[in-house]
């Protein structure tokens, strides 16, 4: 869907801006912006999580339109409400490319991806992603690229270093229902037994569950030394972590990035004890790129940025990264044209939460990852996993 | 113009779905709150059986037949209870319903769905696009006239009765165990019926459409409407898949905006009941379900 | 056997303060039901907004437990008047059928739902029980704790005090007349409109522990409401119309069950068996345990 008229517009625009010099330019971008859709949970249980990685990419908008824009236009960012569900996922979809003619979308959740990713590939609109870890998404779509680890590759990192450096003999597996979480519970009990460790126990809980006792009180039973919980939302695992410190559990918790939330920071005392394997974001001990990213999001929000508003930052320079060299190129910056930019040039991306190493060919990462842990209502990096 | 078309062919969808609800509500009286099991019965069926082999057609009777007899698990409590207690077998009903979905991962994939979906085509000619929507709509429309024609024949006439006095038409003789069981059984089949046109068009279907919520919305789309009316169905369906999309493009600030929706929503249901009580199209006082 | 047997006790007690939790949540349901034959599914939201108040003088005010009740108190009385009188009366006088009226209290739950969720954000409060969940049996292999006991001991006093209230003063004999026939009710004389006003207050009054044992427990998010009140129906339909001592048994029945069944299913079918039950109870004995036959 090529607007001729825009194309000459940026066209002339860059003529005459490449003939002035570069301080004159470093003013607010000006034309018509280049909209990135964000199609993310906004309300419901996910919402709160949603909106968190929101303010990672509008501190980069509002960075990136401060200093000439995306390819020579403003960014803007368009929001629909997903709301997690695949109904939700599509309407957004339709109206994001139908009306707003986004060439990109931000978006994330399996039950979203899954529906919207054929819709993706026919009206040829890239759809990065931060938030969608489920193993099941690889290769899905050509049109589809994570930028956050899936899970079944991170469960691998941890492991080993639970066995060995903290000591962990029996591990107990709390599966949530869902295709993530038996995805994840599979991998992790595999690997757990290559690893040569023994497998304590395993539960299973409803998605919606707030009430962990009983299922907690079974598992605890078989005294396991950590519990390796699969829930991806901050605010369950919380529940999780108080519930069983409350029963008198006083074992090690592992999970993967979802721990970083600050509901499960706020437990206090009762957190100590949760480690989990995360990419190598770490705001407190952040440097280089890091570093400017949690400045400039501290000076905006007055608290210190999680991983997940570091994962959004670095999608949306990202993409700038790319529409910069196509507008220099003077190509139409698309679904189309960003897909081969990136798989032709963009095989390692250093942003502020660390390495990327993108895999175009099935839409997965590997990320430089970490071990952190929660100590003192704080995420605080332990050691380095490669 | 795809985003146009995407909404209507949802409230089409919708429509047949309050159809069929409109058939057990508002002219049987028996409340209902799964309506969404034999949208999903229709939908996961056609999703199963057309990956299977079979006609998308085939699968949709074959789907529609499923739904009748799973009705029977509703329909054989409600010839002994009514009101809030058949309601709440029919919530029973629903969630058992979500749960097995999400559990039975070895037939229903669980909780991440059945994906990739054929497009419905007859003998072999696919309907995608303005085809589909207007084959949609063309099938409301049949649906619309055979409940009309159902609803003033003389099983109609009974289920009414039933519906305004059970104790009197008992005593005149009225069967309304056979009553009770061919409602439910034509209400489902028609749900499935829409729940197949859903798993075609959006070729992806997981538990999270065929919750209670939906069901939810499906019976405010008729009590909306107008409950007894088949006509106050269709416009509630078309209101209430028309409303939460125009609200979208209302200038709210970004964070309470999703909310913001939502409870506009609930204040309107709130003040049609106060404005007007049988719904849009519905005449009178509407009559006391359940006696 | 016996670290089974441990488990087995400790399911029971959990089983016991949730079925504690379902009974004090479901008896203000059932009062309206009984009186006025209203569904009053508004009733999840006014919970969630005593708990959502009691959170707010805690955490933002740093005000004592009794305090923050107070508050509460008067906040769910409150609400749970107005849309009395501001809703189901008015609509009753108009003519509002029973699924009317069901539309406009489910209208009623969004707004309140969809209100918090603006005023306080989506993803729910909790408070820190703190020493109170100590275990007071240590070494015992039973979890016993503080909280559990005043949980127990709160639904206690307040069905008692509700039994009481019912059998002996003026107010519980108008409020049984009144569940009895409200025709022979008027013909005594009783104002059956202030009656359920009255009731109305209880109801909600009622919710205003059930609000503090979520928020300490499990947590509150405005999301819970429908599901609280769905519970509150199962319950009250399993106790039986019109008993209060039925509705006391059949939460502690379904709390009991929920924990209990933990030793013996997969968690994931527990939510389904609880309601494969309640079908089956609607087929064979519709009256619930204790109540008088269905209208």
């Amino acid at each position: 869907m090529t607007n001729r008229r825009a194309f000459i517009h940026d066209f002339g625009l860059i003529v005459v801006a490449s003939a002035l010099p570069t301080r004159l330019f470093a003013q607010a971008a000006a034309g018509e912006p280049r909209k990135i859709g964000f199609l993310m949970p906004l309300t419901g249980g996910a919402g709160k999580l949603g909106s968190m990685m929101l303010e990672g990419a509008s501190l980069a908008v509002d960075e990136v339109n401060s200093s000439g824009g995306a390819g020579g236009r403003p960014v803007q960012i368009v929001q629909e409400d997903s709301q997690a569900v695949a109904q939700q996922g599509v309407a957004g979809f339709r109206k994001l490319v139908d009306v707003d003619k986004t060439a990109v979308i931000i978006t994330g959740w399996t039950a979203v991806v899954s529906a919207i990713a054929p819709l993706a590939s026919q009206s040829k609109t890239m759809l990065i992603s931060a938030s969608t870890a489920s193993p099941a998404m690889r290769g899905i779509s050509p049109y589809f690229q994570s930028s956050w680890m899936f899970d079944d590759e991170t469960v691998k990192l941890i492991l080993p270093y639970a066995k060995d450096k903290l000591g962990v003999k029996g591990l107990a597996v709390l599966t949530v229902v869902s295709d993530l979480g038996t995805a994840l519970a599979e991998a992790v009990k595999k690997d757990w037994q290559r690893v040569g460790g023994t497998l304590a126990g395993e539960e299973v809980h409803q998605q919606a569950e707030t009430n962990f006792r009983p299922i907690l009180l079974k598992l605890l039973t078989s005294k396991p030394d950590a519990v390796y919980l699969t829930s991806p939302i901050g605010r369950q695992l919380a529940q999780v972590v108080r519930q069983a410190r409350e029963l008198g559990y006083k074992g090690i918790f592992l999970s993967y990035g979802a721990f970083e939330d600050p509901e499960v920071a706020a437990l206090g005392q009762q957190a100590d004890g949760c480690y989990y394997s995360s990419p190598s974001f770490d705001a407190t001990g952040a440097t280089g790129a890091g570093k400017v990213f949690v400045d400039a999001y501290q000076k905006k929000y007055g608290r210190l940025p999680n991983v997940h508003q570091a994962n959004h930052y670095d999608l949306i320079y990202l993409y700038k990264r790319a529409a910069d060299a196509l507008a220099k190129d003077k190509k139409d910056v698309d679904g189309a044209t960003l897909k081969d930019y990136l798989s032709a040039n963009v095989a390692q991306y250093q942003g502020a939460a660390g390495l990327y190493r993108f895999n175009y060919k099935d839409g997965s990462v590997l990320r430089s990852s970490i071990v952190k842990a929660v100590q003192g209502g704080k995420f605080v990096k332990i050691a380095d996993l490669g | 113009m795809e985003y146009v078309l995407h909404i209507a062919t949802i409230a089409g969808i919708f429509a047949i779905l309050a159809l069929a609800l409109d058939l057990l509500v508002g002219y049987g009286g028996m409340i209902s709150l799964a309506a969404a099991v034999f949208f999903g019965i229709g939908a996961y069926g056609s999703a199963l059986l057309t990956k299977g082999g079979m006609s998308p057609t085939a699968a949709m009777i074959a789907g529609m037949a499923a739904s009748t007899a799973i009705s029977m698990l509703i329909a054989l409590p409600a010839i002994r209870v009514r009101g809030i207690y058949l309601l709440i077998v029919t919530i029973a009903v629903q969630v058992v319903f979500t749960i097995v979905l999400q559990n039975w991962r070895s037939v229903t994939g669980g909780d991440a769905g059945i994906s990739n979906i054929a497009p419905y085509s007859i003998f072999g000619v696919p309907l995608r696009g303005p085809l589909f929507t207007v084959f949609v709509w063309v099938s409301c429309v049949a649906w619309w006239g055979i409940l009309l024609w159902v609803v003033r024949s003389p099983f109609g006439q009974v289920l009414q009765a039933l519906r305004d006095d059970e104790i009197g038409a008992v005593s005149l003789g009225k069967d309304v165990v056979t009553t009770k069981l061919v409602a439910f059984a034509v209400s489902s089949a028609v749900s499935a019926f829409a729940g197949a046109l859903y798993a075609h068009y959006s070729t992806y279907v997981d538990p999270h459409t065929f919750n209670i919520t939906v069901s939810i919305a499906v019976l405010l789309m008729v009590m909306l409407g107008g409950a007894g009316t088949l006509s106050g169905a269709v416009l509630g369906a078309i209101v209430l898949t028309l409303l939460p999309e125009v609200l979208k493009f209302l200038p709210l600030p970004p964070g309470a905006a999703a909310p913001l929706r939502q409870l506009t929503y609930g204040a309107l249901l709130v003040v049609v009941v106060f404005l007007r009580p049988q719904g849009l199209l519905g005449r009178g006082a509407t009559p006391t379900p359940g006696g | 056997m016996e670290q089974q047997l441990a488990l087995f006790l400790n399911l029971l007690i959990d089983g016991i303060s949730t079925g504690c939790l379902y009974a004090l949540i479901a008896i203000g349901f059932s009062l309206l039901w009984w009186l006025a034959d209203i569904v009053h599914l508004a009733h999840g939201g006014v919970i969630i907004a005593a708990g959502y108040a009691g959170h707010v003088l805690i955490s933002r005010f740093a005000a004592p437990l009794w305090a923050a009740c107070g508050v509460a108190l008067v906040i769910a009385v409150v609400l749970g008047l107005s849309i009395q009188r501001g809703a189901y009366q008015k609509l009753r006088s108009q003519g509002t059928g029973e699924m009317g009226m069901l539309t406009a209290s489910l209208g009623v739950l969004i707004c309140m739902e969809y209100g918090l969720a603006i005023a306080f954000g989506p993803e729910g409060i909790q408070l820190d029980a703190g020493s109170a969940r100590t275990p007071l049996l240590a070494g015992s292999g039973l979890v016993v704790d503080a909280y559990t006991v005043a949980v127990i001991a709160t639904t206690a006093a307040t069905f008692i005090a509700l039994i009481v209230l019912m059998r002996v003063t003026q107010f519980g004999k108008n409020m049984r007349a009144v569940a009895e026939n409200h025709d022979l009710a008027n013909v005594v004389g009783i104002r059956v409109n202030r009656v359920v006003l009255g009731a109305s207050m209880l109801a909600s009054a009622v919710g205003v522990p059930a609000a503090v044992v979520f928020l300490y427990g499990r947590g509150l998010q405005p999301s819970d409401a429908i599901h609280i009140v769905l519970t509150a129906a199962i319950v009250a339909i399993f106790g039986g119309r019109g008993s209060i001592i039925g509705a006391l048994i059949a939460g502690l029945f379904i709390g009991v069950a929920e924990s209990v069944m933990v030793w013996f299913f997969d968690a994931g079918w527990r939510e389904a068996i609880t309601f494969s039950l309640l079908y089956v109870l609607l087929l064979v004995r519709p009256e619930g345990l204790l109540g008088k036959s269905p209208r």
